[in-house]
Order: C-alpha cells, then structure tokens, then sequence
C-alpha cells in the first residue's frame, strides 16, 4: 500500500489532466495511501474532482498508482458509474446515519467488483449527522482489506474531532482566479466571459463554470447585484427580498420537471411489480430534499452577489478599484463608492450580515424571512447613495 | 447486434439472469439486462447488482454479433407476453427491435459501455476449484442460511462461511443466538483449508436457481469473488452452462468449532414432525419474545405462557436419557433448527438449561444445529 498518486508525469496524459487538475498549485504532488482521507477547502477548490482523480489512480489498471484518465475504468469512475466508486452525498442537507448503514458499511465489507479496491467518497462529508459519522467510526479506523475512504469536507468544524483525526488531511486553497479563468475557456467559455466569471467566483470553480456556462446563472447574477441599488427603505427591502425567493423557485420549478422525467424512467427501469414501492418512496424523498437544497443554493448565491457588492464598493474606496470582483458593473461601483459617506464600518458588517445569512439557511431558518431580515438590514446599514443609479 | 431464436428459450435466460436484478441499483445501467450475441450461435444473457451475478446462454441464429443493455423489467414482460414461436432482436442506435410473428417492439436501451466488467470468465491458474451434486449444495443452502445474522452491524455474520477442503465443504451460519452447520462432500479441493464468507442473499439465489437443475455444480474461488457454473440438467442442446458470481464478505467468521460442545449428558430424541407441530401451536402462546419451555424427562413436555394473553401446554412422547430439568428456546429458532433437518427422529441434546443445546438427527452426522437457550427469570 505504499504506492505514490503523483498529479503530474513527463509527458502521457493523466486523470489529472482530463480533470484540468495536473499543474495546479493545491494539489500535493505526492500522496501516501492511507487509508482515509479528509480533503478539506472552501467549496470549488478542486477536492470533488481531486477525489474522484484519486480513485482513478487508485483503481486504473492502465496507469496504476496515476490514473491514465482515458480508459474504461477512468472514464467510468469520472462518471461516476464504476461498480468499485461508491459516491455518497446529502439527500437535500444531510446524509442520514441510514445513507452509511447502507451505503457504506456493507459495502465496505465486500470485496471489490471488478478491480483489487473499493474507494468511497463521501461528498460534502460536514453534513454526516453526528449519528452516521459515528456509525462510520469502526469503519474508518479499520476498513476491511481494499478499502479507501475520501471524505469531501468545506467546514471541518462540523466534522466530529473522532472523525478527522482518523484522516490523512489535505488542505486545498480558493483556485487563483488566471487557473479559472484558463480552465473555463478550455472548456469552450468565451474570454471575457471566463474572465468575469473567474473574478467574481472568487476561487470556487463549481460557481465559475455555472456562471459562465449557464445563461439562467448569468441573468440571476445581475439581478442580484442590483439589489443594493435598490435597499432605499425597507419597504423596499421586503420587495427585493420577495423577488429573491420568487428567483428560488423558479429554479426549484426547473429542476421539478426534471425530477418528474426520472420518475418515469425509474418506472421504465423497474416495471410496477411488487418491491418497487420503497425505491419510489425513496426517490420522492430525495427529490424533496434536492429541491430545499437547490432553494438554498440560489438563495445563498444572491446573498454572495449582494456582499460581493459591498466588497467592491470598499475596495472602490480603499482605492484598490483592481481587486474589484463585478467587472461588468466596475463604473457603478465606483459611482456608489464616491457618491457615500458610510462609515466603512459600515459596508464591512454589511458583507458580514450577507456573510452569515447561509448559516442560518444551513440551519433550517425560513427562507423568506431570513432574506427578508437580512435586506431590512442591509437598508439600514448601507443605503444606496442619493445619486446612485437604479436599475431601471 | 442481431439475432433469431425461440421464444420459450430467450425467457427462460430473461427470467434466470433477471433474479440478480436489483430494486434500489446504485448505478442506472445494473437496472438493464446485458445480452450478448456470439460468433458461436450463443446468446448470453447476464444481470447484476454487484452482489449477485447471474448469467445464462442459449442457442440462436447470430446474424451480426454485438452486445447490448436492454431496460430489465421491461424487456422481461414483453418477452414473458409474446406468443411462443420465433423471436428476432436487432440493435440499432440506442435503441432494440423486437420482433414476433405480427408483432414489432422497440425499445429505448442503457449504454454498455456503462455496464461493470462481469467476473464470470474462466478462473485463474491459482483459482480453486470443487465441484458438487447441485442437489446436495441446494439441500445444504436451504438448511444454513437461514441462520445467518440480518443485523448489518456485525457484517461477516450476514455471511456463510464456506470451509472448503479436499473432499468435503463445511457451510457454517450464525447471528449469534444459533449456529447452524452443514457438511456435504465435494471432489477436487485445495492442498489445505480455505474459508470464504459468503452473502446469505447470494447464496439464497444460488439455492432457488439450483432447484429442479439436477446433475452438478463446478464452484471456482478467485481472489475477490466465488463464481457457480450450473449445468443445466435436462435441457441439453437448448442452452449451456449458467453461472451465478458472488462477491466476498471480508473479515474474521467466528472460529464456531469451538462452540461446539462434546458430550453431553442429556439427550432427548422426538419424532421431528410431532416436534414442530407442537413448538408451533405451543409457540403461538409466546408472545412479546417470550420463549416455549421444555421440560426434558421421560415425556416432553412443552409450555409457553404470556401475561395478559393466555398460555398453553402440551406434553410429546419421547425417549429422554439424564437428569429431568427446564430448558426455554425461541419458538421460531427451534423450530427453524427442527425443519432443517431431514431424519425421522430428532435428537436433543443439553448440559443444563443456560449451556446452549445441540438439535441433531437421529443416528445422522452431516448436519448440526446449535441453540443458545433464554434464560428464565
């Protein structure tokens, strides 16, 4: 088990290089093979597509120990769809004690399908209930024989200290924005696109590539960053608030539509016949949790957008107009930063009160009304200056 | 991919490699039916749900060979309702042509290239390999995995262990309240002992499709699985070998011979069938967990009592050698023990009403039953 995972080699293309990770600076150029792994790092910095990189080279019989990125194997653990992958990630917000009882723990216990390991990537690992990191415990300290587990964590705060301390940790840091930037146009995003995107994403790639790929994405981002323009009361405040949610679910309603096809091919695939209710009852209760799940996301992205506003106005008047992220709106910006005077004080807990609105939304706060408490106080502590444009 | 045969075969193969479809697949494409068309004249038709491969063959007329992933329940239904007769298949892109007498079908089909490498090919040199009536491995199954745990803590328990040596296979279950063990003989086997846990579920599959087979089964041990090859007994010309895989359990099975007491002073030998028959109309009375007691003695006599329900009482004739005394079992357990076995008469025998008791048949060595008794308070 003292095999090396290198992220680069002279000249055959890798894994790492199908997954535009090779080269890059967080990834640790050499790797022992523990057993469990935490990958700890701010969301989009690379760890999903380093884990699933991992397993590559941990499985691929081409380039053992790299991962050639081309072969069977690969292409199907890349996907997602390799027998000896095991993929575990929240139903909506947590992964249940039940998703290890099931998913991992047996599982664990068999021998590989079709290769000599088994790799387990638990996504968005902080979202274990406490009782299924527990339960995950025995598992992870002494798997059986071929056996890696990867843990994909954001917040190691959330992760019980007997969990991480079984771990290999590996740090990751935010993706520079040039690294984004070259990633996104080499998966056919135009420059000043991919530029834009790369700034305002602040090295989260999974948020880059959404926007610079998704036009729903874009159009929601300007939306957003109307927003502070618009807090001159809070009247208004309640109104922008309702328009945020309202954006939530129309996404939620897109995504509904998709669920209901995958109801109908899951019927395709199983028939009626006796035994199929509970896989039926449990897609309902996955598309349930998915759909809470995509209405915080968006709601947490229009909360980034409005901080990241109030960030590019403090740099506005920090005289540092480089480090300002909304490129697209870079003349408003410094329009709003000389035409106030707020306390900087100010537009820095503005950025806070944007800052921890998503932890109470992890929290289970009601949507609308922590949006709406959130802009009553963003009214309050940064209005529009009188002379800043409005949207209309 | 296209190919001719008859209808009553390719249903047959549908149905057979259909079992190892799962319900809850963690991968879309183990929903699908993988068949494959040969140079040969022989269509394989294989499923899996990475526990459980199950795969058959059949005789048909190949026009184009190739491979493909046909939505399983689907493909099943409409091949168990065509009318009997010849059926053609042709795959076209991403999709399958089914056609009988008047009647065309076409389907929407799973990628292959999605589909897991099956592990049903030829073993290594190092592989072991036994072979067995397929009768006897089925009598076998059915009185062992019964026993094993379903509590996935403890997950080399949901197993069966497989002792395999040269002559003989020893299949041992238990979730830890009874032990059950059975000894059939085998040609072939390794130069020294090998053991392999099993899952109980495979192993359940493997018994309902060696019901009715016949003749023998040829069972290889590689590295990460077991693989079955079934010769389909009777049925010669109309298909070849069918072969179910199993993936291992890893870890320790408990060593269970040391469980296994040595002369006893107790033995109380009942005719079986008077046996069940009375556990399961006295064990309707013990309810709640409660156990049936059997007070061992010249006759037997065996109780159950539940509060606020009711109890009953019925005494068996029975030839009882030791001290009298008070042994409590659950119903279901003994009585599981009890239809496991196949002689005429059973034995019991006991140390004292807390040491777990053995269920033998009566002058019968092939078959063990091991049950911890429920202490009374």
């Amino acid at each position: 088990m003292n095999q090396e995972i290198k992220s680069t080699t002279s000249s055959e293309t890798t894994v790492w290089d199908v997954l535009h990770l090779s080269g890059s600076p967080h990834i640790p150029s050499s790797l022992k093979v523990p057993h469990a792994w935490l990958l700890l790092g701010p969301t989009g910095s690379g760890k999903r597509a380093t884990a699933l990189a991992m397993a590559a080279a941990f499985t691929c019989p081409d380039l053992p120990g790299v991962g050639c990125g081309v072969c069977s194997t690969c292409t199907r653990i890349i996907s997602g769809r390799h027998p000896d992958l095991h993929l575990i990630a929240p139903e909506g917000q947590v992964i249940s004690v039940d998703a290890i009882r099931v998913g991992v723990i047996p599982e664990a216990a068999r021998s590989p399908f079709e290769g000599r390991r088994k790799v387990f990537v638990i996504e968005e690992a902080e979202r274990m209930h406490p009782s299924a990191q527990n339960a995950l415990l025995k598992t992870l300290e002494e798997p059986p024989e071929g056996t890696i587990i990867i843990l994909v964590c954001d917040r190691e705060d959330e992760l019980l200290e007997t969990v991480s301390s079984r771990c290999r940790v590996v740090h990751f840091q935010r993706v520079p924005c040039e690294a984004i930037q070259a990633i996104l146009e080499a998966e056919a995003a135009e420059t000043p696109v991919a530029r834009l995107a790369a700034r305002i994403a602040d090295g989260d790639i999974n948020r880059a590539r959404a926007f610079a790929l998704e036009p729903e994405a874009q159009s929601r981002h300007r939306s957003f960053a109307g927003v502070p323009a618009r807090l001159t009361s809070s009247l208004e405040a309640l109104d922008a608030a309702a328009e945020i949610v309202t954006e939530a679910a129309t996404a939620v309603k897109g995504r509904s539509e998709a669920q209901k096809q995958e109801v109908v091919d899951l019927a395709v695939a199983l028939g009626e016949g006796r035994g199929t209710a509970s896989a039926r009852a449990s897609l309902a209760k996955r598309h349930k949790r998915e759909l809470r799940r995509l209405e915080n996301e968006v709601l947490n992205e229009a909360l980034w957008t409005i901080g990241s506003w109030y960030r590019d106005v403090l740099a506005a008047r920090r005289s540092a107009p480089d480090a300002i992220a909304n490129l697209d709106l870079k003349a408003d910006v410094v329009r709003w930063a000389a035409a106030s005077e707020p306390d900087d004080g100010l537009l820095v807990a503005a950025i806070h009160r944007c800052a921890v609105t998503p932890g109470a939304l992890a929290r289970n706060a009601n949507p609308s009304l922590a949006i709406e408490a959130a802009l009553v106080d963003l009214a309050r502590l940064a209005p529009p200056p009188p002379e800043s444009p409005t949207m209309d | 991919m296209k190919f001719r045969c008859e209808r009553d075969d390719l249903l047959g193969a549908v149905q057979f490699a259909s079992r190892a479809i799962s319900n809850r697949a963690t991968l879309p494409v183990l929903s699908g039916l993988r068949i494959e068309a040969n140079e040969t004249g022989s269509v394989g038709v294989a499923a899996t749900d990475l526990e459980l491969t199950m795969q058959t063959a059949l005789q048909a007329g190949v026009d184009e060979p190739g491979l493909g992933v046909v939505p399983g329940r689907l493909f099943n239904e409409i091949v168990r309702n065509l009318g009997s007769g010849q059926v053609s298949l042709a795959s076209g892109e991403g999709e399958i042509e089914i056609a009988s007498g008047r009647g065309h079908f076409r389907v929407r089909t799973l990628m292959p290239d999605d589909y897991p490498a099956l592990p049903v090919e030829e073993g290594t040199p190092d592989s072991i390999s036994v072979e067995m009536d397929s009768g006897v491995l089925a009598g076998s199954l059915a009185q062992v995995v019964r026993s094993a745990s379903s509590d996935e803590s403890r997950q080399v328990l949901t197993g069966v262990l497989w002792e395999i040596e040269p002559g003989r296979l020893t299949l041992a279950a238990t979730d830890s309240y009874r032990l059950a063990v059975s000894e059939i003989e085998v040609e072939g086997g390794p130069g020294e002992v090998v053991k392999v846990i099993l899952p109980a579920r495979a192993l359940a599959e493997l018994g309902r499709a060696l019901q009715g087979t016949g003749g023998r089964v040829r069972t290889l041990v590689r590295e990460n699985l077991v693989t079955f090859f079934l010769t389909t007994g009777g049925q010669e010309g109309s298909g070849g070998e069918s072969v179910i895989a199993s993936r291992f359990i890893e870890g320790e099975f408990p060593n269970y011979r040391r469980l296994l007491p040595e002369g006893y002073p107790n033995a109380l030998t009942v005719d079986r069938e008077s046996l069940l028959e009375t556990v399961k109309r006295v064990g309707l009375l013990a309810q709640n967990n409660l156990p049936v007691k059997l007070r061992l003695a010249g006759e037997l006599e065996v109780s159950a009592h539940t509060p606020d329900v009711g109890e009953g009482q019925e005494v068996m004739d029975a030839e009882y050698r030791g001290e009298s005394f008070v042994i409590a079992f659950n119903p279901q357990f003994l009585h599981d023990g009890a239809s496991a076995l196949r002689t005429k008469r059973v034995v019991l025998e006991a140390g004292d009403g807390l040491k777990p008791a053995l269920l033998k048949g009566e002058d019968e060595s092939t078959f063990t039953y091991l049950l911890m008794p429920v202490r009374l308070s």
